[in-house]
């Protein structure tokens, strides 16, 4: 302690000694312990024996003597009695020095920093740890929800919109339970379907149809109809369930609906026949409005969300005795929709399950705004498609068209005397497209 | 007589992995569940009979690191042997393991070593794959998965130890 003043050289070798409880031993090169002393006692090394084998008894010098290097440095060392010591051995000569410096209270108070520390990161270690299992949990459920989601899009394929809709936002529950409610019902048939068909092989009937209805459902969503089931060729439609605008929305957007598939039918026909199809799709439709049992029929192991009761029964009633190409509403229909339709009775029927007797009405053409009849004319056979909407005429076009069909005309009766048809088609054959 | 052997044999791995668990599990046969750092070095006695000799296993528990660039090299001085230890629940103290095995043999050449992927009871929280182990195995390590907490692996890893370094 060169430059130190004498006196307080001796203080530091006392606070030294005593505050750090120093003790030393000497180790000569036999490794004998030679020489021991300090504070001996607070390392638990008071009983150390001088001339025996010195790593015996301090076991914590095992592969530190002989010495590598010197001097050797170890802090903070914890011994058997629970003090901590830096230790610090240095070579003098053939012996070497080992001194120990007790550490405890700055031990204990790194630990309680560190262990601050670690615990710190332990928590961040498990919060990453989570955030992974909770990301890899959200990816297991994306993936499933892909399923399902895969899987409902293929059932709802089988399923109205509407009914899909309200089951899956879970309005509906899935179980066995009906209602009474005011409907609008359809029932449309293919006249002569089997024998319309017959000459064609089954995938082209089945093509056919799936078009057909394609188209025809296509235009029941269109106007907010439930398309409630396909019976071979016949198609079951309701308005009222489960959305309704009312009992006379439900029953206009019913009629607005039929009058639109008999224009896209005709549109269909002219397609088809440029295909090779000889024969039209002639459709039958009927139309009733009254209270029925709407909701899930069957078991619990298969059910169908339908409609049923006497006045479902009167609308596939009312389609039979249409003539193809014909609308047949009964007048509880036609009293909600004769501002936009024109119709005409038909001979009261009786009908099984209704009380009363029962008036249909055919349609005939659809009413304009200011009540006026507008008849649309369309007629499809061998060598002719023919169908005009007036309404939808460019006014343009309007002499074109004049021309065109009084060369029709003329053309027509050049052929008359050879071999006019033995039957012009009256007009009650013709469809109106209505 | 049989002949009385000491080693100084030191834990090595990253911290709260387990290794001053092992210590007590190994020379006390308990397991206490709280955690406190290892602060320097702590050092342990354990006395092994393999029949033929008796070692004496002088334990150095380092203070486990989370950075390995700051672990005291020089307190592998004069070690026969080393106990690797990881936390099979917490794959990055393996590569905490590992690298400090790269780095003792850089410094001290191949000593015998034993890896330990402890906590082996928390199946729940496991990590490490059975083709990890595998693969490790394959690359000429001892390891063992262990548990402080059953006892699971301490013993023969230290006896393994035991036997290698004291031959």
């Amino acid at each position: 302690m060169q430059g130190v003043p004498a006196s307080l050289a001796e203080r530091l070798q006392e606070l030294t000694y005593d505050e750090r409880a120093v003790a030393y031993l000497q180790v000569d090169a036999a490794l004998i312990l030679i020489d021991a002393g300090g504070h001996l006692d607070n390392y638990g090394l008071a009983s150390v024996r001088l001339g025996e084998p010195a790593v015996e008894q301090a076991f914590f010098l095992e592969g530190l003597l002989p010495l590598v290097e010197s001097p050797y440095f170890v802090p903070s060392i914890e011994l058997d009695c629970g003090r901590a010591a830096d230790l610090h051995l240095h070579q003098d000569g053939d012996t070497a020095w080992v001194v120990l410096f007790d550490v405890t209270e700055q031990r204990d108070a790194t630990r309680r920093l560190q262990q601050k520390a670690y615990d710190m990161t332990l928590l961040q270690e498990k919060e990453a740890e989570l955030n992974r299992r909770l990301a890899d949990m959200n990816r297991e459920l994306e993936a499933s929800n892909d399923f399902l989601a895969r899987i409902s899009s293929k059932i709802s394929h089988y399923l109205a919109p509407q009914i899909y809709k309200s089951i899956f936002s879970g309005q509906k529950d899935v179980t066995i339970h009906t209602e009474r409610k005011e409907l609008t019902i359809f029932f449309s048939d293919i006249k002569d379907f089997t024998s319309t068909t017959e000459h064609l092989q089954p995938e082209e009937i089945t093509l056919l149809l799936n078009e057909y209805f394609t188209e025809m459902s296509g235009v029941a969503l269109k106007h907010g109809g439930t398309v409630d089931k396909f019976i071979g060729d016949a198609l079951v439609i309701f308005f009222g369930d489960p959305e309704t605008k009312g009992t006379v929305e439900d029953a206009r957007a019913c009629l607005n609906m039929a009058t639109e598939m008999q224009r896209r039918l005709a549109e269909l026909n002219v397609k088809w026949r440029s295909a090779g199809t000889e024969q039209p799709f002639r459709v039958r439709m009927g139309v009733n409005t009254g209270f029925c049992n709407v909701g899930n029929f069957g078991s619990v192991h298969r059910m169908d969300y339908t409609a049923i009761g006497a006045e479902v029964n009167l609308a596939a009633r009312l389609q039979s005795i249409a003539e193809p190409g014909h609308i047949v509403i009964s007048y509880d229909t036609y009293v909600l929709v004769r501002d936009i339709v024109a119709a005409r009775a038909l001979p009261e029927i009786s009908v099984k399950g209704i009380g009363r007797m029962v008036v249909p009405y055919v349609v005939e053409g659809v009413l304009d705004e200011a009540g006026r009849k507008i008849e649309i004319f369309s007629e499809h056979m061998t060598g002719l498609d023919f169908y005009l909407d007036p309404r939808a005429i460019d006014a343009t076009a309007i002499e074109r068209i004049r021309a065109t069909l009084r060369n029709a005309i003329a053309a027509l009766e050049g052929r008359g005397g050879e071999d006019a048809p033995a039957e012009v088609a009256r007009p009650d054959q013709m469809d109106p497209g209505l | 007589m049989t002949a009385m052997l000491q080693r100084k044999i030191c834990m090595l791995g990253g911290f709260s992995v387990g290794k001053t668990s092992l210590v007590k599990r190994y020379v006390q046969s308990v397991f206490s569940e709280a955690y406190l750092t290892t602060v320097g070095v702590k050092i342990d006695k354990k006395t092994v009979d393999l029949s033929d000799r008796i070692v004496n296993l002088i334990l150095w528990d380092l203070a486990g690191e989370d950075d390995i660039n700051s672990f005291r090299m020089t307190n592998m001085r004069g070690a026969a042997g080393y106990v690797l230890v990881a936390d099979g629940t917490r794959p990055s103290t393996l590569d905490v393991a590992l690298s400090l095995r790269q780095r003792v043999e850089a410094e001290y050449g191949p000593l015998p070593f034993v890896l330990l992927l402890n906590k082996s009871d928390l199946k729940e929280q496991w990590a490490i794959s059975d083709a990890e182990l595998e693969g490790l195995r394959q690359n000429g390590l001892w390891v063992q998965p262990s548990s402080a907490r059953t006892g699971e692996g301490v013993e023969d890893a230290f006896k393994d130890l035991a036997i290698r370094a004291s031959s």
